[in-house]
């Protein structure tokens, strides 16, 4: 069994999984991850846990293009790769558990 | 400022992808804010939010690569203490006397121990940042964060100078107080520390020298490529209208190209029509 995800790991692979418009980079998931927890992280906080992520094995990445309204520099765009999908997974069983309610009420 | 903040940014981040990364989403979101604030909002975003990160990197760098953190910041630490201990033998040797009869005036050493502590620190942080390859301001600035509470430490040697004003042959009045003296060095001695850190950086041209230029654009210039690739590193496919490559090197490389002189015919005419310089990304890579 790999190890746990911690609360704003988790909040981040699922901000990765459910990208809204276009794909998840940096930017996007700060604004989800901001929006769902309540509070503002910096971009620091996000970057250093996309790396830990990425470091895992959860999420892969590509440089996109560069863009012209980031002064000319590409994005890193994210994927949660299939062992990103079973962590996920694992994360809604043990919260399911521990809050003692059925992993179908616990929508990723 | 703002070049100054993006250069310590990309040098506390550990990769050019990483610099892209972190660089552009700030470039992003002040933009956005920008336009649906005002300028004044965005750029105080900005510096507020590249103060955070860059705070952040500083304590999660060092809990990523410990060893090469501590490393750098060992080393850069003995240089400082190598040229301040310079410093302190030579007052030593002049309170005490030269081993060789040399003798040396009281007068020409005040500037030397003066300065002694914040040349050390510019010495030691720029031998930290050589020493830390990824990364190099995340040991500069732990070298700073230790520098800036060690300083009151140095105050017996300025109660010693104070005390005995006689001994060294300088005015008492020349001296500071104990506490100006630790105030001084708990503020000089980070700062000098940073700037060694940076300009070692700069006259390099490693990454932090070109925190202002896109991976990508600096990536586009056939030397660097090639730079690039023997590190083993990843440089970004050349799109095909070459919009990687900077504006200023194009309008050059133009200017070169129509400068140069055309083969004519006996009626002064051009005989290769004028027509821009292509690339070919292929053969470039």
């Amino acid at each position: 069994m790999g190890e746990l995800l911690g609360g704003l790991e988790a909040s981040v692979l699922r901000a990765v999984a459910a990208p809204g418009d276009g794909p998840a980079y940096g930017l996007s998931v700060r604004r989800a991850v901001s929006e769902d927890r309540g509070r503002e992280y910096s971009v620091g906080a996000i970057y250093t846990t996309l790396a830990r992520l990425e470091a895992k094995g959860l999420v892969t990445s590509v440089a996109s293009d560069p863009v012209a309204v980031r002064g000319g520099r590409s994005r890193r765009e994210y994927v949660v790769t299939a062992l990103g999908h079973q962590a996920m997974a694992r994360a809604r069983t043990v919260a399911a558990r521990t809050w003692g309610f059925g992993s179908t009420e616990v929508t990723p | 400022v703002r070049y100054l903040a993006e250069l310590t940014l990309a040098g506390l981040l550990p990769s050019p992808d990483a610099r892209d990364e972190v660089l552009g989403d700030l470039a992003e979101e002040e933009q956005h804010l920008r336009e649906q604030r005002s300028r004044r909002h965005a750029s105080a975003w900005y510096r507020a939010e590249a103060t955070r990160t860059a705070a952040q990197l500083i304590i999660r760098g060092a809990a990523a690569r410990p060893r090469d953190v501590v490393t750098s910041v060992l080393a850069g630490a003995l240089v400082v203490l190598a040229v301040q201990g310079i410093g302190t033998v030579l007052t030593v040797a002049t309170v005490v006397g030269w081993p060789w009869g040399v003798s040396l005036s009281p007068d020409g050493l005040v500037p030397l121990v003066a300065t002694a502590a914040v040349m050390g620190a510019v010495a030691g942080g720029g031998a930290s940042a050589l020493l830390a390859r990824r990364a190099p301001l995340v040991p500069v600035a732990w070298l700073a964060i230790l520098a800036a509470l060690s300083s009151p430490l140095l105050e017996p040697v300025t109660v010693m100078l104070a005390s005995a004003p006689e001994l060294v042959g300088w005015p008492a009045t020349l001296l500071p107080s104990t506490a100006t003296t630790t105030l001084t060095l708990a503020i000089a001695l980070p700062l000098a520390i940073l700037l060694g850190g940076l300009g070692v950086q700069l006259p390099r041209g490693t990454p932090p020298a070109r925190a202002a230029l896109p991976h990508a654009q600096w990536s586009a210039n056939p030397p660097n490529r090639r730079r690039l690739q023997r590190r083993g590193g990843r440089a970004p496919e050349l799109s095909a209208d070459h919009s990687a490559e900077p504006e200023l090197r194009r309008l050059v490389r133009r200017w070169v190209h129509h400068a140069r002189p055309r083969p004519r015919d006996r009626d002064n005419r051009r005989l290769v029509p004028r027509t821009p310089p292509t690339i070919d990304p292929a053969a470039t890579t």
